[in-house]
Parts: C-alpha cells; structure tokens; sequence
C-alpha cells in the first residue's frame, strides 16, 4: 500500500509541474474541430449587374429587387456564419464626367435561399449578417436601387461598381 | 496559484470555438443609359434661281459672301435646324448632279455645308457635307444648331433649259 502510493505521486508529479499543458494536450486530441479539420467558406459570384435601362431626363427609375430583369444579382456558394457590406456609389458616372444620382434604402437588398423559403429583406446600405448552414445550398442576393437623373442631364451612358465585402466568421467546431 | 491560471488559460484556450474569419469582395456593374433628345427639321431649300443657260452658280454656306436663304422664290442656302441636347455627328449623301426630271439632262453639283447657332446666322465651315458634327453648348440641355447648305451647279448649256433638282439625304446622330 505505501509502495501503491509512492508509485502514484511520482506518477502524478509530471503531471502536476505541467498540468496545463496535458490538458491541452488532451483537449487538442478531442476537438471535434481538430478532429474534422473543417474550414467553411462562401464564395460570392456575380450574376448579373444592376440595369436601369433608358432613361429621360427628370424622370427617376426605380428597379425593385424582385425585378428579375434588371437586379443585380449575385450567388452566394458555401457554409457559414456571413455578414455582406456593400459599398454603394453616389451615382453613375459618364465618360464626360457627369453624374446621375443613385439611391438606395430599406428594401433594396433581399436574399434568397436556395433549399428553403427563408428570404431577408434588407437595407443594402447597411450590413446585413446571416447563416448559410451546411449542405442547404447557395443562397442568392438581389439589389434594387433608384436612378434620379435631372432634368437637364447629360444624355449618353453612365456606369458605376458596386462592390460587396464579405465576411464569413468560422466557429470550426 | 501561478500554475493553475496557466492551467485555466490552457484550458479556455482549447476549449473555446477556434474562430477565424475569411474576407472577400465582389463585384457588380450599375448602368443607365439617359436618351438623347434630337430632331431635325428642313426650314430652307437650297436654291440657285434662274440661271443663264451654260452659267455656273455658287453659294456659300460660309464666311463674309454667305448667301441669304432661300425664300419661297428667291435664291438662297438651304438650311435645316437641328434641336438637341447632345453632341451630333453628321453623314450626307450629295448627289453629283442634278437631274431635269423631263430631258433626264444633268448639271454637276457639288455642296458645302456650315454651321450656326441662329437661323440664317454666319456659319462655320464643316470642312465638307459628307461627314462633320457639332457639339452640345451645355450636355443636357436643349439647344439648337442650323446647318447651311451652299454649293456649286456647274453649268452646261448642252443641258438644256428646265428645272433641275436633286435630294440631299442628311443623317444626324446624337453621340456623348
């Protein structure tokens, strides 16, 4: 009994001087994380761009995001926890440098699932986050937008980029 | 006590989700196109009158010995307004000759075309009427520009006498 007991504190000094160290060690070893070596990831892939055709003069044009035509549309591919941040300009810009105001709000941006019937509507001025969960397929976002040419604008065409940041945060578990 | 927070840190270090974040950016094209507001209208025909049978005439649409227009009788340049609110380019198709309609007999002919911002206004040359434009003062706004029309009729007396005409074709396109 006291050779049992000797042999279970020299036994249990190693682990006592590194006791944090083996409990990490063990830890590692039962991630499920570690265990998977999984990474989400999503990828955004432009469809189509935003299309506000002709217009007149003074006449301002509203594209809706349910406007299959004309949105801008861009497929989201993945997994993950995702926040979008789009970068919208002020206006469509001319080659000869004029400017047509362009606006955006509440209702503009709208997300689409693919296996599901979830949709989020969205202010696309402002960031929007979801979660686009394993093996429920893509998801695709539209945006509307408004086109406010004056009256006395420069008639030819005008262009702009929207650029969209995304962020997907991974919890690898 | 020391090791024990090394421990605790180890331990909340593993334990906790291993969180990572992976960034990307996108890009889609906005686009609208503003249409041009253009439209041309004859106000004047380009007449040389009554010449002398085997008499050559010309009329310049351009500079100090301008022509007046022409009126419903008289001789004079022709002239064709043009509203618009952009920039216009300009292509014509002059006929080498115009035609008696009744002997089928021709006398040459030859156009030069100008511009002004008033009617029967001092033009500037076009450097010719086949292919020319002008510009919009202010892009946007609606403005209107004439185009004078002059030329040469070269006279031949084995033509004959009678009304010779002929149909200059202009074609305006509003460019930005």
């Amino acid at each position: 009994m006291k050779r049992m007991a000797e042999w279970s504190r020299r036994a249990a000094a190693p682990l006592r001087r590194g006791a944090g160290a083996w409990v990490a060690a063990l830890l590692l070893l039962a991630s499920p994380a570690a265990a998977q070596g999984r990474r989400e990831t999503v990828s955004a892939l432009p469809l189509q761009g935003l299309r506000f055709g002709m217009l007149a003069g003074g006449a301002p044009v509203v594209v809706s995001p349910l406007d299959a035509g004309r949105r801008a549309s861009l497929e989201l591919v993945g997994s993950g926890h995702v926040t979008l941040t789009f970068e919208l300009p002020a206006g469509l810009a001319s080659r000869g440098g004029a400017t047509l105001p362009l606006r955006f709000g509440p209702g503009d941006g709208r997300i689409v699932f693919a296996r599901s019937s979830r949709e989020i509507v969205f202010d696309p001025s402002e960031p929007v986050s979801f979660t686009l969960p394993p093996g429920l397929g893509a998801a695709t976002v539209h945006l509307g937008g408004s086109a406010q040419p004056a009256a006395q604008q420069a008639p030819g065409e005008y262009t702009a980029t929207i650029t969209v940041f995304l962020v997907v945060a991974n919890t690898a578990t | 006590m020391k090791k024990l927070a090394l421990s605790l840190a180890a331990l909340s270090l593993v334990a906790a989700p291993a969180l990572s974040a992976q960034t990307s950016t996108a890009t889609v094209n906005a686009s609208a196109t503003v249409e041009a507001s253009l439209t041309a209208a004859t106000t004047h025909q380009l007449k040389f009158g009554t010449l002398a049978m085997g008499a050559s005439s010309t009329l310049a649409s351009s500079g100090g010995s301008q022509a007046a227009l022409s009126g419903l009788a008289s001789a004079g340049l022709g002239q064709i307004q043009v509203s618009h609110n952009s920039n216009v380019s300009v292509t014509a198709v002059i006929p080498a000759a115009l035609t008696n309609s009744v002997t089928g007999t021709t006398l040459g002919f030859s156009a030069t075309c100008a511009t002004a911002s008033s009617s029967g206004g001092s033009g500037t040359d076009t450097g010719g009427c086949a292919s020319f434009s002008f510009n919009a003062g202010t892009p946007g706004t609606a403005q209107s520009t004439f185009v004078l029309i002059g030329g040469t009729v070269t006279g031949n007396a084995a033509a004959g006498v009678g009304t010779f005409t002929g149909d200059l074709e202009f074609t305006f396109t509003a460019v930005n």
